[in-house]
């Protein structure tokens, strides 16, 4: 996407992710993502000039919280945006934080996600989404077992064998990351005798409710210039949106993920994704939807990524590695969730992912949101600069 | 189907659903405004917290100065008494807070910002009766049965 | 910004208390349906309009991602974009600028809408503004946060209510030149002083009333603006800042974040002299004291004189700079759309098509939205037509 200037991700910080965190309030974590992203930019908090702030007001219950927020984020004397947008609240929170430094409205934009799922209720705040007159009543929020169905159908008991097996792999990869919520050691048969949530859908197959936050800091390039933390470009992102009441009967035209993949590598020349992108930061709300997804995001029509899964192709040392994070099954802050993919994107270009680090250099990144009614919003991240 | 009331007679055919977010919520204090709440319960004190770089005495207590990002761990006792600086006297009841508010009181009454002492800033109450003026000393009446929230004051009243 | 953002079309609905007859969606619709027609644009990303930002709040709309039926509306649903700005609308305008002038899109619509008549009370809505430790469940609400706002402010300076009594008796006078405004007609200071009490100082005449309502608009990037209108309406200055969240903390009869916000606003656009620079001014006034309060915040007035200069009768439609020609806010547009009306009133004043309220020959003009408790966030826009110092 063309631009006025470029931006850079001048650091990452997030707390640990965790089911419980009755030790601090929702302020409080906050600030210890604001806290980490100083310490890692060091960049002092009065050289900021904007905050964008964003979560879903009703698994808290606080009206518009940034407002409370100024206590503990640094707020205070700063401009401020509150953007929402459900689940890809996160990456969505990106896209502005680069809207405003491109736009040479600020210099240096501090993007803030969190969510204390704890709190409240998390299923019955998404149900809330649905129109009160017709589908609110009958609504399961994300748990839904319809794409495993479809794909058992497709692929058969390969499918159900995958979508285990891609748990499996993301567990191993949650427990190379302290941050990371859930980090079960679990096996395959584990995950197919967990509780049926709604055919094939099991209870391991699903995200959990986490409590966490993550805080980013982006800079335009003559400020970024001045900061000493490496940097990583953003190269491009795009935001791909379906109508709130979609037509079940035929759910292939939901594809907002192939979709918002045909535009980003189209527009940035990547003609063969596995080989030019370095890794794959995915929303991945539950592992069946994971490997549907998969394939979409890498356009592979006859179920070629179940394969991929079974020979271990996505693993951090894979062909094409795939959240070594953990991803959102074992992580879910959901005003967070896809701010974190992001920012270990931006983590993995650094080379600072630690244990999860994928071991080899990686140029480009990419990084999705997913949330609302099929909605995508998908980032594109590189170790240099673009050349626009 | 519920229909509003009141409505001009070109719109009486309108209705609707009535619905209620019922989503209950559990507030975590956090470690450090927990140990402020139960000194209320338990011994009946106010505590307000000390920003170790700038040294102010934030009323409610927090644990991270808004202006220099500091953390702040110290809680010191104020109070309990102290003076109204601004007031309104509220002439409305509101039936959701009479269900979802401890020890609501009915309109109309006093909510202040009261300066207790030793506070470097004000913080909210409400103070019995509509009687009071700016400067006017007042002091915490204490609830029989505490819970470790700020409720634990049922209000404020003249000293 | 790096890039020229204007605004070529915009439209809003009529307030009212009460829109039974009509869902947000029907309530939205002819409005994006005028600005369609009006730019013949539809939303195609790169070939029409680019991109959607949508301004509403969960809680007024009781719906998760209450951005979700919206999408549907402006047409972002068919593979387009869209994000939502919750909070004051001149915020969703600005950030909308901000998305042309990042030269990701050229043609942006903004839809924002709130219908306050869906709660049972306002109240219940800012209840859950405040944090839930210390504030709200002594029952606070917005309402009862302008009450000791107003007390602060009229203590401090020493104006009587009686003055204060003057400023929803002028708005509902210019409010009747608007046939969109609510609560309009002639009611004297003494109807405002025997009105009910509120909030005290605050009486019901004297707060802004419920309505429901929605705004629409288009922004384009400058050449494209140029093609799609022969008035556009540039955005030339803007600023918003956070003030503390805590009223205790703060001189409640000050504002330091609107100060900041108009002093950004005013720096970018070249305004060093906001009185007689500007032309027409809309600004958001929940409740009376608000408006000599917001004058000096906006450097119009020394603290304490923002009275004078309403009394004076320089912001009056005939004085040095009408504020309000529409009524504003006390004539009823509901929290988090006010800003994004006065933004439309500007909009409409700068291209000569305020009808009855038009300020003669207005070339420059000042939209403020505000949001949080008592004034804590503040929103200013400076707004320009051809003539009005566009850079
Ligand atoms: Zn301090």
């Amino acid at each position: 996407m063309k631009k006025t200037r470029n931006v850079a991700i001048a650091g990452v910080g997030q707390t640990k992710h965790r089911g419980h965190r009755e030790d601090v309030n929702l302020a409080e974590l906050v600030s210890e993502a604001v806290e980490e992203v100083l310490a890692d930019s060091m960049v002092d908090l009065s050289d900021i000039d904007a905050i964008v702030h964003g979560n879903m007001e009703l698994f808290e219950g606080v009206h518009q919280p940034d407002m409370w927020h100024v206590i503990a984020d640094g707020g205070y004397g700063k401009a401020g945006y509150r953007i929402t947008t459900g689940g890809t609240t996160g990456t969505t929170l990106v896209s502005a934080a680069d809207h405003l430094v491109a736009s040479g409205m600020h210099d240096l934009v501090l993007a803030i996600g969190f969510e204390k799922q704890e709190e409240g209720m998390t299923t019955t705040g998404i149900t809330n989404m649905s129109c009160p007159l017709w589908d609110r009543e009958v609504q399961t929020g994300a748990i839904t077992g319809t794409t495993g169905v479809i794909m058992m159908n497709k692929f058969g008991q390969k499918a159900e064998e995958a979508a285990a097996e891609l748990r499996v792999l993301m567990a191993t990869n949650a427990r190379k990351n302290f941050k990371a919520h859930l980090r079960l050691d679990i096996t395959r048969k584990d995950v197919l005798d967990s509780r049926v949530l709604a055919w094939p859908l099991r209870l391991l197959h699903m995200c959990p409710e986490s409590n966490g936050a993550c805080a980013m800091l982006f800079a335009s390039e003559e400020m970024a210039k001045k900061l000493p933390q490496k940097k990583v470009w953003m190269h491009d992102h795009v935001t791909i949106h379906r109508q709130e009441f979609f037509d079940f009967a035929h759910l292939e035209d939901l594809n907002t993920h192939g979709e918002a993949a045909r535009i980003i590598y189209t527009r940035n020349g990547i003609v063969n994704p596995i080989k030019q992108i370095g890794v794959f930061e995915m929303y991945d709300p539950s592992s069946w939807w994971a490997l549907d997804w998969l394939g979409k995001f890498l356009f592979m029509e006859n179920g070629e990524q179940i394969d991929m899964v079974l020979n271990g192709d996505f693993a951090i040392d894979g062909k094409f590695p795939v959240n070594p994070s953990g991803g959102v099954v074992s992580t879910n802050p959901i005003g967070a969730t896809a701010i974190i993919r992001v920012a270990e994107a931006a983590l993995q270009i650094r080379g600072d992912a630690d244990d999860h680090q994928v071991p080899r250099d990686i140029n480009l990144a990419l990084a999705s949101g997913f949330g609302g009614t099929f909605w995508t919003v998908l980032h594109l991240l590189g170790k240099d600069k673009p050349n626009h | 189907m519920f229909i509003p009331e009141k409505l001009p007679v070109d719109k009486k055919y309108c209705g609707g659903k009535r619905g209620l977010m019922s989503i209950p919520y559990r507030y975590y204090a956090g470690l450090f405004l927990s140990k402020a709440l139960i000194a209320l319960r338990d011994e009946k004190k106010i505590l307000a917290s000390r920003c170790p770089r700038c040294g102010k005495v934030f009323m409610p207590p927090r644990s991270r100065c808004e202006r220099d990002f500091a953390k702040i761990t110290e809680l010191i006792s104020v109070g309990p008494g102290g003076v109204v600086e601004e007031f309104t006297v509220v002439n409305y009841d509101e039936p959701y807070f009479m269900e979802k508010c401890e020890k609501m009181m009915k309109a109309p009454f006093t909510m202040a910002l009261i300066k207790l002492d030793g506070a470097d800033t004000k913080f909210l109450h409400r103070v019995k009766g509509t009687d009071i003026k700016h400067g006017d000393r007042v002091a915490p009446k204490w609830a029989d049965e505490r819970s470790a929230a700020i409720t634990d004051i049922e209000w404020f009243e003249k000293a | 910004m790096l890039r020229n953002v204007a605004i070529v079309s915009a439209h809003q609905t009529k307030f009212d208390g009460n829109k039974a007859d009509e869902r947000f969606q029907e309530m939205c619709w002819p409005l994006v349906k005028k600005c369609t027609e009006e730019t013949g644009l539809a939303f195609v990303p790169g070939r029409g309009i680019d991109f959607a930002i949508t301004c509403s709040d969960d809680f007024f709309d009781q719906r998760t991602i209450s951005d979700g039926p919206m999408g549907d509306l402006v047409g972002a649903g068919r593979w387009g974009g869209e994000e939502k700005v919750a909070t004051d609308g001149a915020m969703a305008v600005l950030y909308a600028a901000a998305t042309i002038a990042s030269g990701h899109y050229d043609i942006v619509i903004v839809l924002a809408h709130a219908k306050e008549s869906q709660v049972d009370s306002r109240n219940i809505v800012t209840f859950h503004a405040f944090e839930p430790y210390y504030s709200r469940f002594l029952g606070m609400d917005y309402t009862k946060a302008l009450g000791i706002q107003a007390d602060s402010y009229l203590t401090k300076w020493g104006i009587s209510e009686e003055r204060i009594a003057a400023i929803p008796v002028r708005a509902a006078k210019n409010g009747k030149n608007n046939p969109l405004a609510l609560r309009t007609g002639d009611i004297s200071t003494a109807d405002v002083m025997k009105s009910k009490p509120i909030s005290s100082p605050i009486k019901e005449l004297d707060l802004y009333p419920v309505s429901d309502g929605a705004v629409c608009m288009i922004l384009a990037e400058e050449t494209k603006a140029r093609a799609l209108t022969d008035k556009p309406v540039w955005i030339t200055g803007y600023g918003n800042c956070y003030d503390s969240y805590f009223l205790g903390d703060r001189n409640l009869w000050e504002s330091t974040s609107l100060t900041r916000a108009a002093r950004s606003a005013y720096r970018l656009a070249g305004i060093t002299d906001p009185l007689a620079q500007l032309d027409v001014a809309e600004i958001s006034v929940q409740a009376g004291y608000q408006e000599p309060f917001w004058y000096e915040g906006l450097g119009w007035a020394e603290p304490g004189k923002g009275i004078e200069l309403f009394e004076n009768g320089d912001t009056d439609m005939k004085g040095r700079l009408p504020v309000n020609p529409s009524g504003g806010q006390l004539c009823g547009n509901p929290l988090l759309l006010s800003g994004a009306v006065r933004a439309t009133e500007c909009f409409l004043q700068l291209r000569n098509e305020a009808g009855k309220h038009q300020v003669k020959g207005a070339k420059r003009a000042l939209a403020h939205g505000v949001a949080g408790p008592a004034g804590q966030f503040h929103a200013v826009l400076i707004l320009g037509n051809d003539e009005g110092g566009k850079k």
